[in-house]
């Protein structure tokens, strides 16, 4: 009884996304991207953060936010180069195999995809027009594409891009539109959580980069801009502080 | 004016409070569908990771820091926030030597881009200087790169010498005697194969010289009036990982602290003490924020985890990561004598602190913060704990 309400529920969820999947992509044809604005409003964001439990050092601690941030702006030419010189992700440090869980409903789009973040990789498309990414997962989710996936399922396990569960630890999540895959979004926008609360970790400021030249521009969590794949870098600033030593 | 701003701070705090709840909420939902066990085991045989970390992990939620430390009240009244600047602006806030100005990077109008100080009382931001680099502690040298080159400035009068960093930032010790940089690969993103040499020199850039290599580490600070400074690492491969003390003559080093990788280390204002967080160890007694004396001794692991500076000397101010409380909110931890005290209350809504941007004064009676509500710096004052 339950797997055949279960089977009805995932085609009813596949012909729910399909439809707005399609309405998505005839939007972005139309606008040049999802419009994350809308959703961004406090307690009306779609998606859910993806570790169980509160942030701490005995489960996942905020490394590093999404967009200008220092590491970034240093790596601009090199990591971060095809993503415009930002951070187009946001990083969550957790210990090797920490269960991953969907931000949203949706049907898994691609595993271990070309789209990097070894040593495995999986995205989810969900049916407001979103694609989730999660990166340097431990082993290949066990997931097939087209499967139907709920907000809060254990999708995946956190790994390490050094492969020793030891070097940097983190999961690399992104929010991307899914019609084109080609633009990324502040995930800090659309993920619920009090996201400043988290920042208050550790001893150091969230390091965002200053361009002299317009110095209060793009230095908060939540003051971002999206990124573009492939196009040029927006932060390669003449003048910027701190240094690029 | 004020009082239009406060009124719509309270409506975001208000809002933010709710938008919590439903956060709770949510998280809640999350652990009863994972404890529904909804995960599926990773397919066997996956290429090059370690099998013994095939399982998941049980994620065991930090404890309440209330539930573990006495605080008791400052007695009086607690601190209240007071704005200092207008129209937003000013990340990173640093205090002068005295205390008496805050300062940070911007452009101000024909001023340009440069170092502005606003008093800490509030008022109109001063241009101090259009030199922009790591500056002392007492603020008279700043140190900068140009064409491909390190300087040290006497910024107020001018006269500037070269570091043989070969471009690299550098670090000046407390009392302006000496200097440290390091080498190391920017290409290997291991961080355990990383290696980095340490190098020191006189203020003036003189008798410059390999001090130590470390693996897995980095150069973290001056302490003990340039006498000896900490680094992070193993110092060689098969040494063990932690915090090393390594004496400035000798090139000796000695163990503080044993673990891979510390987090977010901090070194106190006269380089006595040191705090460190630990994160993901599988013991997790071993978790959260420790804090000992730079020679070794008095090792702590504190009951509370979150944002932490040093007030003073063994006087830890820390912003507990407590989810569960309204507001955010400041408690200080006499380290010695395991005391801990209330500086602000969770009912309190002030604590706006954005991107975790807050540092004490030198004479740690204040606080600037930078804030998300409005994108201003604050400064509060500290009430002080009875004697
Ligand atoms: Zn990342």
């Amino acid at each position: 009884m339950n797997s055949v309400k279960r089977n009805l529920r995932a085609v009813r969820l596949l012909f729910v996304s399909v439809l707005i999947l399609t309405a998505g992509s005839v939007q972005t044809l139309l606008s040049g991207g999802v419009e994350a604005s809308g959703l961004a409003q406090e307690g009306n964001k779609p998606f859910i953060v993806p570790f169980a439990g509160d942030p701490g050092p005995d489960t996942w601690l905020l490394i590093q936010p999404y967009g200008n941030t220092l590491f970034a702006y240093q790596f601009r030419r090199s990591v971060y180069y095809g993503g415009q010189g930002l951070h187009f992700g946001i990083d969550l440090a957790a210990a090797c195999g920490t269960p991953i869980l969907a931000i949203g409903d949706g049907v898994v789009e691609s595993v271990d995809s070309w789209h990097g973040a070894g040593p495995h990789n999986l995205m989810i498309a969900h049916p407001n027009g979103y694609d989730s990414f999660y990166g340097h997962l431990l082993v290949r989710p066990r997931l097939r594409v087209g499967q139907v996936i709920e907000a809060g399922q254990v999708v995946a396990l956190s790994g390490d891009p050094d492969l020793t569960c030891n070097s940097r630890p983190h999961l690399h999540l992104e929010i991307r539109d899914s019609a084109t895959q080609a633009i990324a979004y502040n995930p800090l926008d659309l993920i619920e959580a009090d996201w400043e609360r988290i920042a208050l970790s550790g001893s150091q400021p969230v390091e965002f980069v200053q361009e002299l030249g317009e110095p209060h521009a793009w230095l908060g969590l939540f003051d971002q801009p999206e990124t573009k794949f492939g196009h040029p870098l927006v932060n390669d600033f003449s003048k910027a502080w701190p240094y690029d030593w | 004016m004020i009082f239009r701003k406060r009124g719509r701070m309270i409506g975001r705090f208000a809002r933010q409070a709710v938008s919590g709840l439903i956060i709770s909420g949510i998280l809640g939902v999350v652990s009863f569908r994972t404890a529904q066990g909804r995960f599926e085991p990773p397919e066997a045989g996956s290429p090059g990771i370690l099998r013994a970390t095939l399982e998941p992990r049980a994620v065991i939620p930090t404890p309440a820091p209330s539930a573990h430390p006495d605080v008791q009240p400052v007695g009086g009244a607690l601190a209240v926030p007071k704005q200092i600047t207008n129209d937003g602006c000013c990340p990173y806030p640093q205090w002068s030597a005295d205390s008496e100005w805050v300062l940070f990077v911007d452009s101000i109008g024909s001023d340009g881009p440069g170092l502005y100080g606003v008093p800490a009382e509030g008022g109109p931001a001063t241009f101090l200087t259009g030199r922009i680099g790591s500056f002392s502690q007492d603020l008279s040298l700043v140190a900068y790169p140009e064409a491909g080159l390190v300087y040290i400035e006497r910024w107020a009068i001018g006269d500037r010498w070269l570091v043989p960093s070969q471009g690299r930032e550098v670090y000046l010790s407390h009392e302006n005697e000496w200097v440290a940089w390091e080498y190391g690969s920017t290409s290997i993103q291991n961080q355990d194969l990383k290696q980095r040499t340490i190098w020191i020199a006189s203020i003036k850039g003189e008798e410059a010289r390999e001090l130590v290599t470390v693996h897995g580490g980095r150069f973290l600070g001056w302490i003990n009036h340039g006498q000896a400074l900490l680094v992070s690492g193993r110092l060689s491969p098969l040494s063990p990982a932690g915090v090393w003390r390594i004496e400035r003559e000798s090139g000796a080093g000695r163990l503080l602290f044993s673990t891979d990788h510390p987090r977010d280390v901090l070194i106190s204002p006269k380089g006595e003490w040191l705090a460190l967080t630990v994160a993901f160890q599988a013991d997790h007694s071993k978790n959260g924020l420790w804090v000992m004396r730079t020679d070794g001794s008095g090792i702590t692991r504190l009951p509370v985890y979150g944002s932490y500076r040093w007030r003073a000397e063994g006087e830890l101010l820390v912003i507990p990561y407590d989810f569960e409380a309204e507001n955010p909110y400041l408690w200080q931890v006499s380290v010695e004598t395991n005391q801990f005290w209330e500086l602000t209350r969770p009912e309190d809504d002030d604590l706006v602190i954005a991107n975790n941007d807050w540092q004490p004064s030198p004479d740690g009676r204040k606080i600037v913060f930078s804030s998300h509500a409005d994108r201003n710096l604050w400064v509060m004052s500290l009430p002080d704990p009875p004697e």
